[in-house]
């Protein structure tokens, strides 16, 4: 009862400019803390631990009167039913509205067929994009299903896939009537125009500028819901479990594929479609841009280490528990942890790929000499969002701010700290990275770095082979980047095969307090 | 508190006791799904999903989608449904499914940094990892809960009802009752105060109206 007495002692009758721990947290409940209010909080909830339970009790009394109050009887058979819908097997499969789907598969597969039927005949297919800019790894797959990378800026293109294989990977592409898409980061897009505009993001980040579309809005398809664009400009991150929906202008029509449900989200809002039917399902107003953001990846199993194929992760980690390496229960954090499809196996894949013959000898011994698993040692690369979109904040980047890396390579290595930038109205703005000089191995590394020390990104080509493809060493003086942007993800590259990169955390903070 | 994140099965088991009565319902759905039966499985979710979302929202932040966490371990619970072992408890084993979902949910959050996470990754995590469960077990508080509900004036629970079911704004609150954002935000303050007060009363028999 102490507790509770303290949290309902009257600070919250305060005046605005003096705010009490009690009013903040109460401000915190609502979601209406200010950024200085959200670090007040967070001293105050240090300093004071016995008024902690309360809080926490406020906290839970708080979401409990959510899950009452927004889930009546017919909530809760919808709740049993989206669920049936996501089991996999018969009749059901993983998404309620199979049929949508379905003729989602039959669209696009008919615009590629079209231009499988032009190659027969011996015609060309008509082009429907045109590259802008694309760099890092980057493939296309047209209608005869043969990857290739992207031809250069100029180039024009049928329908066909669009694949980024790594994070500092990005292509912009027009279709014939000057809208234009960028993909950042790993990303997948199956692109057609066959009288209406057609994008089936399967996973990553997509920014639009749509000229207007008539009758036939464009339609973009993702794991969770479905766009429908007439003429705007948007930005959607879409994985297997959800799409987050960013307008810049215009509006955009989001129908959630769980229940069907569908909102309208206007110019500086957002919403956010999961692949349940619970869970709010509105727009709302973006939140204001801020200048500090942090990750801690010490608690988490992939450590920021990237996935792209759950599938094969799921046979590395079957494979890990018959060989007596993990429990299961170890396999199935490490999976669910992966979560997203922005995760590390593929990396596994290319350090095997390495370890049978094809890497340099030495890049893939551990520390006690012997070769090592992925999962310990060759984690080359971690990366995540920063401005994630939705309720993540937009994170902006000065010359002055704070950028400060911690975690742990296993062998002396250069590390490479990129970032993703985008303009204020989230169209894309390049990548810009800090190649730091060799860590020593074996121990932690802390780099603290000022946003004036990343210059533009150059990435090669190819994104392979890893350690020969990174830009040289840059001397740091330069103020090459674009001070003022948001900062859309970070990511980070081990040189050496063998480092054992772990991230640790990730801090973006702004000048002040900071010596150097 | 990394042995609390290294020990996601530890109190799984703390809401799951009283799920006794449908032990054994649970127990021929599952014989039933084992054999083929599919459709078996909606018995298990409509009997678990309230008991499971419960403890969910006890110990997740705000911010994270309980109901999609919740999907996600049914989900799993069928995948793996092979490795779950014949007359263990089906519940605490999709509670310990469920916490591995939670914690990668919380893993997610921590890594897009969104309003609620930039100040509760961690230091709420603790706690809420830690929570003891004060006054009983998570369904036995959402019961009471809903009868102390029951009890407010039409007015309160109209409030309520618009803050936590129609998802209205404070603004539109504020002025569909021609008060300010501050003195809602008080009003509702209060009122939580007032039924946490009367569900801990509940909990310990005392309770009888709030």
């Amino acid at each position: 009862m102490k507790d509770r007495d303290q949290t309902n002692r009257g600070d919250g009758d305060r005046g605005e400019g003096d705010p009490g721990p009690d009013a903040l947290w109460r401000d915190y409940l609502e979601g209406d803390l200010s950024e200085a209010g959200m670090e007040a909080l967070r001293q105050s909830f240090e300093s004071d631990p016995g008024a902690r339970p309360g809080r926490i009790e406020a906290l839970r009394l708080h979401r409990e009167l959510g899950l009452v109050l927004s889930t009546t009887a017919g909530d809760r058979a919808d709740f049993v039913a989206a669920t049936m819908a996501r089991l996999p097997g018969e009749g059901g499969g993983r998404r309620p509205r199979p049929g949508r789907w379905m003729a989602i598969g039959a669209a696009l597969a008919a615009a590629l067929m079209g231009a499988v039927l032009f190659n027969a005949s011996g015609r060309s297919p008509a082009p429907v994009l045109r590259v802008i800019e694309a760099a890092g790894s980057v493939e296309w797959v047209a209608g005869g299903g043969q990857a290739e990378p992207l031809p250069g800026p100029g180039s024009t293109l049928p329908g066909g896939v669009l694949a980024l294989r790594g994070p500092d990977a990005w292509a912009e592409l027009a279709f014939n009537d000057g809208s234009t898409f960028t993909l950042t980061g790993i990303a997948r897009a199956t692109v057609s125009d066959e009288g209406r505009k057609i994008i089936a993001l399967d996973g990553g980040r997509l920014l639009a500028e749509i000229e207007p579309q008539g009758e036939h809005p464009l339609l973009v398809f993702t794991p969770a819901a479905e766009l429908e664009v007439l003429g705007t400009s948007f930005r959607v991150l879409a994985s297997e479990e959800r799409a987050t929906l960013d307008v810049t202008q215009g509006r955009v029509e989001m129908v959630r594929y769980a229940d069907g449900r569908r909102v309208e989200v206007a110019a500086g809002e957002f919403a956010v479609a999961t692949r349940s039917a619970g869970g709010a399902f509105r727009s709302r107003v973006r939140p204001q841009p801020t200048a500090s953001w942090s990750a801690s990846l010490r608690s988490d199993p992939t450590q920021g280490r990237f996935v792209t194929d759950i599938k094969a992760l799921k046979a590395d980690l079957a494979l890990a528990v018959d060989r007596g390496e993990l429990t299961e229960a170890e396999a199935l954090e490490r999976f669910l942890a992966a979560d997203g499809g922005l995760e590390a196996v593929a990396l596994w894949k290319k350090v095997d790929r390495w370890k049978k013959g094809e890497a340099r000898p030495g890049d893939l011994q551990g520390p006690s000499g012997g070769p090592e698993r992925g999962e310990t040692g060759g984690a080359l690369i971690a990366a995540g969002p920063v401005s994630a979109g939705g309720d993540s904040a937009p994170v902006l980047l000065a010359d002055d701010s704070r950028i400060l890396v911690t975690g742990w390579v296993a062998r002396p290595t250069r590390l490479t700290v990129g970032l993703t930038l985008a303009h204020a109205d989230r169209r894309h703005a390049g990548k810009v990275s800090f190649t730091s000089s060799v860590l020593p191995g074996g121990t932690s590394f802390e780099l603290d770095l000022l946003g004036g020390d990343f210059v533009p990104y150059q990435p090669a080509k190819k994104f392979e082979p890893l350690g020969e493809s990174l830009p040289a060493v840059s001397s740091g003086a330069s103020t090459g980047h674009r001070s003022g942007s948001i900062i859309e993800d970070w990511w980070c590259l081990g040189h050496d095969l063998g480092s054992g990169l772990k991230i640790h955390s990730v801090v973006i903070q702004p000048a002040a307090g900071r010596s150097r | 508190m990394d042995k609390e994140q290294q020990s996601p099965s530890d109190s799984p088991e703390e809401p799951v006791h009283r799920l006794g009565a449908l032990h054994a319902d649970l127990s021929a759905a599952v014989e039933r799904v084992r054999g083929g039966d599919r459709g078996a499985f909606e018995a298990l979710i409509a009997g678990l999903e309230r008991p499971l979302r419960a403890w969910l929202v006890g110990r997740a932040w705000p911010g994270i989608d309980v109901d999609e966490v919740a999907q996600r371990a049914f989900v799993q619970a069928y995948v793996q449904l092979h490795r779950f072992e014949p007359g263990s408890d089906f519940a605490a084993w999709l509670f310990t499914l469920a916490s591995f979902e939670l914690r990668t949910e919380m893993n997610r959050a921590r890594r897009t940094a969104d309003y609620h996470s930039r100040f509760a990754s961690d230091l709420l995590e603790e706690y809420l990892s830690r929570q003891e469960q004060p006054g009983g077990e998570p369904e036995l508080r959402i019961e009471h809960l809903e009868r102390c509900l029951s009890q407010l004036d039409g007015r309160h629970r109209e409030l309520l009802g618009w803050r936590y079911r129609e998802q209205v704004s404070l603004v539109e609150i504020g002025e569909r009752l021609g008060r300010s954002v501050p003195a809602i935000k008080k009003a509702l303050w209060k009122l939580r105060g007032r039924l946490r007060e009367c569900v801990e009363l509940g909990l310990a028999g005392q309770g009888e109206r709030a």
